[in-house]
């Protein structure tokens, strides 16, 4: 059913139960408790007058693992990866403990998504260890706010160095869908 | 429209146009479904039995630039900044990220926010900030810095820019800078 602006009642009309239905009891299931589901999410609008509940989401992987790629790739245990529906839009939040066996050798943590949308990770957006003695250990975090095509998007954490052997762990990835 | 506290309905009294208009009609009115005006809106509250929209604020510039500035500045490229319409709940939760380096050895890099408009909160290090310090040169890293604005003018524009500066001395870099601003 869709929103319809709720009528204004005039003295001495008749008032019918295809009008009830329509303004009251299909606006009432247009609302957000008419529309609540599960707990634990919020709502964001998806055009006039609609609405629609999204989820808050994180995944997350504390196993350290290293690779020694200089463009974008999986580790041994892919991700974390967090499946979510969303509208054009989602904040992304992530981050992990990472380090390089190199001195000044760059280790980096970026995020791909893909199905209904496809964007690469990048070296726009990501976290970057930089300059440090070997084997440095930081923890780091970003955010990005993507353009989206609406509907099922995954995101996942994606790894990289430009020298040496990246190790990362406690990772984690946290999505707001709009 | 306001909010009316639902009447309890009495057997054989009348339901007048009045009364559906001011229970039915203008409570819907006050609905999330009522109050969208676009997509990619959150609802907050901004009273008693009372909502807005609002629209989630990013702006992000990519391109990387410098300053020699001690105090905080803007570079080239003003920003990234975002500019938000009258705040009733008077908070806003803000996050920065961007790519910090130095030209010179153990000097250091910062980035803040200054609010300005109907609030006015100065670019601090104690506010929003992020400071790479104690590397060596021409290593850049990405950072990332939160912080809830309480209390703010609820009546006009409030505008959130972030701010660059060195530690004293050394030219420091900026790339990849973004704002997310949640206005509440």
């Amino acid at each position: 059913m869709a929103w319809t602006a709720p009528m204004t009642a005039v003295d001495n009309t008749i008032w019918t139960s295809s009008q009830w239905n329509t303004h009251v009891r299909d606006n009432l299931l247009e609302t957000m408790a008419g529309k609540a589901t599960t707990a634990g999410r919020w709502f964001v609008s998806t055009g006039a007058n609609a609405i629609a509940e999204r989820v808050i989401t994180q995944a997350s992987t504390t196993t350290s693992q290293t690779t020694t790629s200089t463009s974008f790739t999986d580790l041994a245990t892919v991700g974390p990866s967090v499946t979510v529906t969303t509208g054009t839009k989602a904040i992304v939040f992530w981050g992990c403990q990472l380090s390089n066996d190199t001195a000044n050798a760059q280790s980096r943590m970026s995020v791909a998504v893909s199905s209904a949308t496809t964007i690469a990770a990048s070296t726009n957006y990501q976290i970057q260890q930089d300059g440090v003695a070997a084997n440095s250990s930081w923890r780091m975090n970003t955010f990005w706010v993507p353009t989206l095509t609406a509907g099922s998007n995954v995101f996942t954490a994606k790894y990289a160095v430009s020298a040496g052997t990246g190790t990362f762990s406690n990772r984690f990835i946290l999505v707001i869908a709009l | 429209m306001v909010w009316s506290a639902p009447m309890t309905a009495v057997d054989n009294s009348a339901m007048t146009a009045p009364l559906y208009n001011a229970q039915i009609r203008d409570n819907l009115r006050m609905s999330a479904p009522f109050l969208a005006s676009g997509a990619g809106q959150i609802f907050v509250t901004t009273g008693p039995n009372a909502l807005a929209a609002r629209t989630v604020h990013y702006h992000e510039v990519a391109t990387s630039q410098t300053t020699t500035s001690s105090s905080y500045t803007d570079l080239s490229t003003v920003g990234p900044t975002v500019t938000v319409g009258a705040i009733y709940g008077q908070q806003a939760m803000v996050f920065t990220t961007c790519e910090l380096d130095q030209n010179t050895t153990d000097m250091q890099a910062s980035a803040a926010v200054e609010v300005s408009g109907a609030s006015s909160y100065p670019a601090v290090d104690t506010r929003c900030a992020m400071t790479r310090d104690g590397m060596t040169s021409g290593n850049p890293i990405q950072m990332m810095a939160a912080y809830l604005y309480d209390p703010l003018s609820r009546d006009g524009e409030i505008t959130f820019t972030m701010k660059y500066r060195t530690g004293g001395s050394g030219t420091a870099t900026f790339a990849k800078r973004r704002i997310l601003v949640l206005a509440l």
